[in-house]
């Protein structure tokens, strides 16, 4: 217990120095103690709100990926299992095609907003027809993404030069995309949703014991599903719509929580939310510096890195316990 | 089916089939190319009369690329292909004016592969490779030499070799020879590559900035070159070159462009050539691969800005129209886009508007 709460203690303390340590490195040398005007802009416009979007974008997909783990008692689930990447993918394209705008324009990011809460609006008509089983869920999100995936291959094809690099580009999860205004949303949005999640920490635990199990402890699994995967995929639609896809999060840090402070969500969702963000802010900062001077989009990083340490993760799980999510 | 023969060069090769028919014209008065760039080399040697059909690529965004602007007539051909090799053989077969031979620039190696193009079309093919104006000349001026033999035009493309090398000979020896800490630094931004891009878009390997004896900021540090790359905005911060040299075709990103990201971005407002006026707007360098003849137009006018006495005499505009008249027929300057005419070859305006 003590262990568990420390650990969290631990990636807690360490973010605002990691943070330090991140905004502190780049091409340009900074120095804290002797701030200049040309060092004041670079931090003001370009390193903190950089490291800040990782940070929200890493917690709020970290904790998104956990509970929806959570509730649809899947090891497989992420915010992504709704199918909200392709179809904020596909919004942004059709967007691109239609009304000629670019990567940068909020036009694509606003397209991409409405495309994935139809597409979420869409799986829960369709999984309240099954009685919203996480099966259906799972299914019916498998069957959308691939749709989805359809349209934005048909949407490539007709693309010229121009749209089909500006389809491209966006797809690409870049924190760099973080403006201020961004930032605002996401303080609110991150730590409401995130606070809300581990408000529910009890009722995943009673889940994670079998449906007729949670019933009998008083706890509505249709209804704590249902509004999981409304806040989870709405969080998740306003980062992917606004940073582009950034994969593995959402997906690895869940279970590498798990490995460190074992299965009880109030432990699990707190970790997650601070390792989510660690992950991220190292990462982006590692993408700044991998190819510098060149400009790599942390989302390619996360995915490079994120599946070998998925692999690791599952062969280290087997060994201990037979598999990952049992 | 296909024999290949080998030309001289090695990296291009002619595809020649058994069952052409013999009284087949040795000089082909109709022709097809696909490929990023391959209409380009055809109009430079004069021949793309000769052309029955285009990739869709040619016909989309048409304003700001020279040889389209030369050859307007291109656009309305009819469309064998989507680009890059991706050709449609049910349009080749039934074109009304039949082709007689295919060219084909393979940069890349996407598409349709020639063996079966030549199978498919009984058309024999020809391969070649693009190249470029700085370590890949050679490529080039053998490209340029195999489609002007082909063509019949052999001369022709003896000449557009040697009007390209006196280009650089002589902005290279005007330039004078400064001592390492004197060199100018420069920066290129807004380079399109596979569509248009914001500021940070650079290359490391821009050749008008060898040629004008310039200092290439994205080169000096840097262990990985490329044609195209993104930097991070910060890194151009960190070097902070004498000039900047914006490719004007950011202007056609949708949303915001090079030119308000100049404008605009904190960042790059803390510039020193953004602070003292020193960010020029040249003729967009590449479109469906580099288009070489503004290349030669940027880097006279690089020169120019870099070392104003040694270029004196020299009138920016005067020699655009003369190495546009002379490597596309026409002197494309006059035709091309208002926004171009008016911005191209000038000081860039980058005062917040009020």
């Amino acid at each position: 217990m003590i262990s568990r709460f420390l650990w969290i203690l631990t990636a807690a303390l360490l973010l605002p120095v990691v943070f330090l340590v991140c905004v502190s490195l780049g091409a340009v040398e900074i120095s804290f103690f002797d701030l200049n005007h040309t060092a004041k802009t670079i931090l003001l416009h370009s390193r903190i709100p950089q490291a800040l979007t990782a940070i929200l974008a890493g917690a709020g997909l970290a904790v998104t990926g956990t509970s929806m783990q959570a509730v649809l008692r899947n090891p497989l689930s992420s915010p992504f299992t709704l199918g909200v990447s392709s179809a904020a993918a596909f919004g942004a394209a059709l967007t691109v095609i239609c009304g000629g705008a670019g990567t940068q324009s909020i036009h694509v990011t606003i397209g991409a907003f409405i495309s994935s809460l139809a597409a979420v609006l869409l799986i829960l008509i369709l999984s309240a027809k099954r009685s919203m089983r996480p099966e259906t869920i799972i299914l019916v999100g498998v069957a959308l993404s691939a749709f989805y995936s359809a349209g934005i291959m048909l949407l490539q094809y007709v693309a010229d030069e121009q749209q089909l690099a500006s389809i491209v580009y966006w797809s690409f999860g870049d924190t760099q995309r973080g403006t201020w205004p961004t930032i605002a949303a996401l303080s609110f949005l991150v730590p409401g949703i995130g606070i809300w999640f581990m408000l529910q920490s009890w009722k995943f635990n009673a889940l994670s014991l079998g449906e007729e199990t949670a019933l009998s402890l008083g706890v509505r699994a249709k209804r704590t599903r249902l509004t999981v995967m409304v806040l989870g995929s709405l969080l998740t639609a306003g980062l992917t719509a606004s940073l582009g896809i950034i994969g593995f999060i959402g997906l690895v840090v869940p279970h590498f929580c798990r490995l460190i402070v074992g299965d009880d969500y109030r432990f699990v969702l707190p970790m997650s939310f601070f390792a989510g963000a660690l992950l991220l802010l190292i990462s982006d900062t590692a993408a700044r510096m991998v190819l510098a001077p060149r400009l790599m989009p942390v989302a390619i990083l996360t995915a490079f890195i994120g599946a070998p340490v998925f692999l690791l993760m599952l062969i280290q799980l087997a060994n201990r316990k037979g598999g990952i999510g049992e | 089916m296909g024999v290949l023969t080998f030309s001289a060069c090695g990296t291009s090769k002619k595809h020649t089939l058994h069952d052409v028919p013999p009284h087949a014209p040795s000089v082909p008065r109709k022709i097809l190319c696909d490929g990023a760039g391959a209409v380009r080399l055809i109009v430079y040697l004069g021949c793309a009369d000769r052309i029955t059909g285009v990739e869709q690529i040619e016909i989309d965004h048409s304003q700001r690329v020279p040889y389209r602007i030369a050859v307007p007539v291109l656009r309305e051909l009819p469309v064998t292909g989507e680009s890059h090799g991706r050709l449609n053989i049910e349009a080749i077969l039934s074109l009304k004016e039949k082709p007689e031979q295919i060219f084909r620039s393979k940069n890349t190696n996407s598409g349709i592969d020639s063996e079966t193009l030549q199978s498919r079309t009984g058309l024999p093919v020809t391969d070649f490779q693009y190249g470029d104006l700085g370590k890949n000349r050679e490529t080039l001026f053998d490209s340029l030499r195999l489609l002007g033999k082909e063509l019949g035009v052999p001369e022709r493309a003896e000449e557009v070799i040697a009007f390209i090398e006196k280009n650089i000979q002589e902005i290279h020896s005007r330039c004078p020879n400064l001592p390492e800490d004197k060199i100018p630094s420069v920066f290129l931004g807004g380079l399109s590559f596979r569509g248009t891009h914001g500021f940070a878009s650079t290359s490391s390997l821009y050749e008008p900035f060898e040629w004008a004896k310039a200092r290439n900021s994205v080169s000096s540090e840097n262990s990985m070159p490329g044609e195209q790359m993104m930097v991070t905005r910060e890194q151009i911060l960190a070097w902070n070159p004498d000039f900047l040299f914006l490719d004007l075709a950011t202007a056609d990103v949708q949303g915001v462009n090079g030119i308000e990201e100049l404008r605009t971005d904190p960042i790059y407002r803390e510039l020193k050539a953004v602070k003292n006026g020193n960010v020029f707007a040249l003729y967009p360098n590449s479109s469906y691969q580099a288009n070489f003849e503004a290349r030669l137009i940027n880097a006279w006018f690089i020169a120019k800005t870099l070392y104003p006495k040694e270029f004196a005499d020299v009138e920016i505009n005067s020699k655009a129209r003369e190495i546009f008249q002379f490597m596309t027929g026409v002197s494309v300057l006059d035709s091309a886009s208002e926004f171009l005419r008016e911005q191209a070859f000038q000081p860039i305006q980058l005062e917040t508007r009020p």
